[in-house]
């Protein structure tokens, strides 16, 4: 039933550009992780464990 | 130098640092907030799941099934599983950036904010204040609450973002970001309402539109709400835990892109199967089988980073927590796109399959991914010792066990639901022509879900009462950490300050230089590639769902008329929207399909031209009653008597009944004070009502209601109805189907007539 409602509706040129405009930033998402270097993948994967240890806690 | 400072310049002139105070008291609160509505929200699931399983826990008219199943998901979702994000968001972003959160006072706000849309939800669902949309159910009133809220938090976030000291922005914040992004655009367009009342309105879309824009919120709602959100944290905190950088840094990143994109595009089934041209639906295909495989590479890439800390595992609880929790990723992630295959679907669809599948997700993945965070987070915060190890390692096997018990009921509840109602016998007859003879066949699986859900709610109070004893005990006094970081604008700093290094130029290094020359705003905005990925998430973010709304939205207007469908008299709306007030859609669907099984069983199959006056659609998700959509014609037809004594006591004509009884429907006034009013909301939304029958709404539904109470006294039924809620009510069931029914005998009539003409 719905099937026949959309298809019906003649809006696939949303579907259709949407699609492109989708698929070009993706593709530049994908090339640039792809395209990281060791060092700079390594660098950013260890930003959760290197943050700078706690000095002294301010009493609040 | 690198390692020390992975943000640095190059090795020379010391770089100038700054003092960094985190916000660790808003991330408490959030943490408080987590535990107590989640063993608040797990205990009306278990009361509603104890209602199924024995109705009498129908206590009473506010705590009836009906009314109380919003309010559990409700909590679970937006109150637990909620307040978890913010805890995780507001721990790891403030430190993944470097910076405090950008304002104490939106922080606050926020929390103050969210607590309080919590608050007013617990109080109007049971109420019966209820838009019937699910997960979407909260009055206009709260639902702007919400938006304002969730834009505090927008402006907090981004604001931290703007203010960080680290130029490279960790996965895990792109996950918070697509689900900021993602979670406004949803909840905006799928609450577009018109007012009818201070807690009452009517959605701005009808029948199949309204259900288009309903699942697509839905379905994205558990891809941007119980999914981005807890990958960020998974991307965090385990990595955390086991002391060692995530497994695949990169394999990070393509899991975020292809679930961001893939999921707001080719998620919602409704668009993929229907809107896309041929040649897309094939891709969309494609796309369902792609997003199961970066979510297990996901999964593969969070279990992997555990692997080092196999060792450790034997007696850590966070540890157990979060394996497990990914597991449950990997298993619903894979349920999911089976769900979807329509041959799986048709089986599925409407029964506790279903419920199953979203509890392995809540309970095992969003509630697992909680309380490991939790159990890390504790030590931190309140600067002391888990209280008992012992307890929270209980804590873990209870939830295990709860939820293996609670699922595998599910399962094969849901599968032997789809089987009996498809069932035929040899004379080709339905096995089970008596529908409540498959609900009684599922009451012991109902009770086992009960023992699950007991177990995994026992967990999580050992797991309240571990937080509570741990944060008694603490001596410490509690404070904010500071830090020493590389001051701002070394670490985003302009072109003197970061000479291109030598050997090896990065991306970031010439993008920060050429951002440090041109001196406009923008440049200053989309500082490094984190700026410029953010933007561009956003764009694809927003195109994804701009190229799903527009056709929604469009769509309207190529619904084939039927004729016949006219609105429904006042009463019968009075009627529709107590139908709603009483949350009869959490039982009941209205929405047949056209399979044999059902046609056989309800009467003919839905058509879109039906639901063109239905703001809101109440086609409904779970079958825990009969589909409804036919009860006003054909064989489903009943006396207007049977109907009262059935609400005063399903089990007087119907004696396996689990339905709650509504005695109330029978003693108290229709309040017709709003009724003009709300004649007008439809008129707004284009119901063709004229002037004449607002004005004349009330007297008509008096006659209507006069009537339909003098034909129950003829009946033999009890007199003295009109103007009681029960006959609104009654004219409304009677109304469902009528139209449709009139047209297709019109139909057989002419083309039977044709035949006879020469
Ligand atoms: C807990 C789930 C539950 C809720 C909530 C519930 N029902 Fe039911 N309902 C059932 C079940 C189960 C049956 C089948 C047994 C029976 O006839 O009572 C049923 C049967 C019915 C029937 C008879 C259908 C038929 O063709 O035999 C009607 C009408 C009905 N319900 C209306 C309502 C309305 C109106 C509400 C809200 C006020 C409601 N129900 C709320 C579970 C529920």
């Amino acid at each position: 039933m719905m099937r026949d409602v959309m298809q019906n509706a003649g809006l696939e040129i949303f579907a259709e550009v949407g699609l492109l405009i989708f698929f070009g930033v993706f593709l530049a998402l994908m090339v640039r992780a792809l395209m990281m270097r060791r060092g700079e993948v390594e660098e950013v994967s260890q930003l959760p464990l290197q943050e700078p240890e706690p000095q002294h806690g301010e009493v609040r | 130098m690198e390692a020390a400072l992975s943000t640095g310049p190059a090795a020379h002139a010391s770089p100038r640092m700054e003092q960094v105070t985190y916000d660790d008291r808003i991330v408490r609160w959030f943490v408080y907030a987590t535990m107590v509505w989640g063993a608040v929200g797990m205990l009306v699931g278990l009361i509603i799941a104890l209602q199924i399983a024995w109705w009498p826990a129908n206590v009473h008219e506010v705590l009836t099934f009906g009314r109380l199943r919003p309010l559990h998901t409700n909590a679970v979702i937006f109150a637990f599983a909620g307040n978890a994000i913010f805890a995780a968001i507001y721990y790891s972003s403030q430190r993944l950036l470097k910076t405090r959160m950008f304002s104490d006072i939106l922080s606050q706000a926020h929390f103050w904010g969210w607590q309080g849309i919590i608050v007013s939800a617990a109080i109007t669902l049971p109420l019966g204040y209820s838009q019937s949309k699910e997960y979407a159910e909260l009055e206009w009133p709260i639902d702007i609450a919400i938006a304002v809220v969730w834009v505090v938090f927008a402006i907090n976030f981004f604001g931290a973002i703007a203010r960080r000291r680290e130029k490279h922005l960790y996965v895990a914040i792109w996950f918070y970001i697509a689900t900021i992004i993602t979670v406004a655009v949803l909840h905006i367009f799928n609450s577009l309402v018109i007012p009818a009342g201070v807690l009452k309105s009517y959605s701005v879309y009808a029948g199949v539109q309204d259900a288009l824009v309903q699942w697509w919120y839905g379905h994205n709602a558990v891809a941007f709400f119980l999914t981005t959100p807890f990958l960020g944290l998974m991307y965090y905190f385990p990595p955390k835990a086991a002391n060692r950088p995530v497994f695949s840094y990169k394999l990070s990143i393509i899991h975020f892109g292809s679930l961001v994109f893939i999921y707001i595009w080719a998620g919602p089934h409704h668009l993929h199967y229907t809107a896309l041209p041929e040649w897309a639906s094939t891709l969309g295909m494609v796309f369902s089988v792609m997003l199961w495989m970066p979510s297990w590479g996901g999964m593969l890439n969070g279990l992997l980073t555990l692997r080092g800390a196999w060792g450790k595992l034997r007696d850590d609880a966070v540890l157990k927590f979060f394996v497990v929790g990914i597991t449950f990723y990997g298993m619903s992630t894979f349920e999911g796109p089976m769900l979807s295959v329509k041959s799986v679907n048709a089986l599925s669809h409407y029964t506790d399959w279903t419920i199953a599948h979203v509890h392995s997700g809540a309970l095992g993945w969003n509630g697992f991914m909680t309380f490991g965070m939790v159990y890390w987070l504790v030590p931190k915060l309140w600067k002391t010792e888990m209280w008992s190890k012992k307890l929270a390692n209980a804590h873990f096997w209870l939830g295990t066990i709860g939820i293996i018990v609670y699922v595998m009921a599910m399962y094969s509840a849901g599968v032997a639901q789809g089987l009996m109602w498809r069932a035929f016998d040899e004379t080709g007859r339905l096995a089970y022509p008596d529908f409540v003879e498959t609900v009684a066949e599922l009451i012991p699986m109902y009770w086992v879900r009960v023992v699950g859900g007991t177990l995994y709610l026992a967990g999580t109070l050992l797991g309240v009462l571990n937080l509570v004893m741990s944060v008694v005990k603490s001596k410490a006094k509690l404070s904010d950490e500071t830090v020493s970081v590389t001051a701002r604008e070394v670490v985003m700093g302009g072109a003197e300050a970061i000479p291109l290094p030598r050997g090896g130029v990065k991306y970031d290094d010439v993008l920060n230089k050429v951002h440090a020359q041109s001196h406009g705003n923008i440049h200053r905005m989309l500082e490094g590639w984190g700026g410029v990925f953010t933007v561009l998430v956003l764009v694809g973010i927003l195109v994804g769902s701009i190229a799903e709304i527009v056709p929604m939205i469009l769509v309207k207007s190529n619904i084939p008329t039927i004729a016949s469908v006219q609105p429904y008299t006042p009463l019968e709306l009075e009627g529709r929207d107590l139908y709603i007030r009483e949350g009869c859609n959490n039982c009941h669907s209205q929405m047949i399909r056209p399979m044999r099984h059902e046609v056989e069983r309800y009467g003919e199959y839905g058509k879109p031209g039906e639901y063109v006056y239905e703001h809101p659609f109440l086609w409904g998700s779970k079958r825990t009653g009969p589909d409804l959509a036919r009860e006003g014609v054909g064989k489903l037809r009943k006396s207007h008597t049977w109907h009262v004594r059935h609400f005063e006591n399903p089990r007087a004509v119907n004696e396996k009944s689990i339905m709650p009884a509504y005695g109330w429907l029978l003693e108290r006034d229709l309040d017709m004070s709003h009724t003009q009013q709300k004649l007008r909301a439809m008129i707004t939304l284009g119901v063709p009502y004229t002037e004449a029958q607002v004005e004349s709404a009330v007297s008509d539904a008096e006659k209507q209601s006069a009537s339909i109470a003098a034909e129950i006294e003829a009946e033999g039924g009890p007199a003295g109805l009109a103007n009681k809620e029960v006959v609104a009510m009654i004219a409304y069931l009677q109304r469902l189907g009528v139209d449709l029914d009139r047209e297709m005998k019109l139909g057989a009539e002419a083309s039977a007539q044709s035949e006879v003409a020469p």
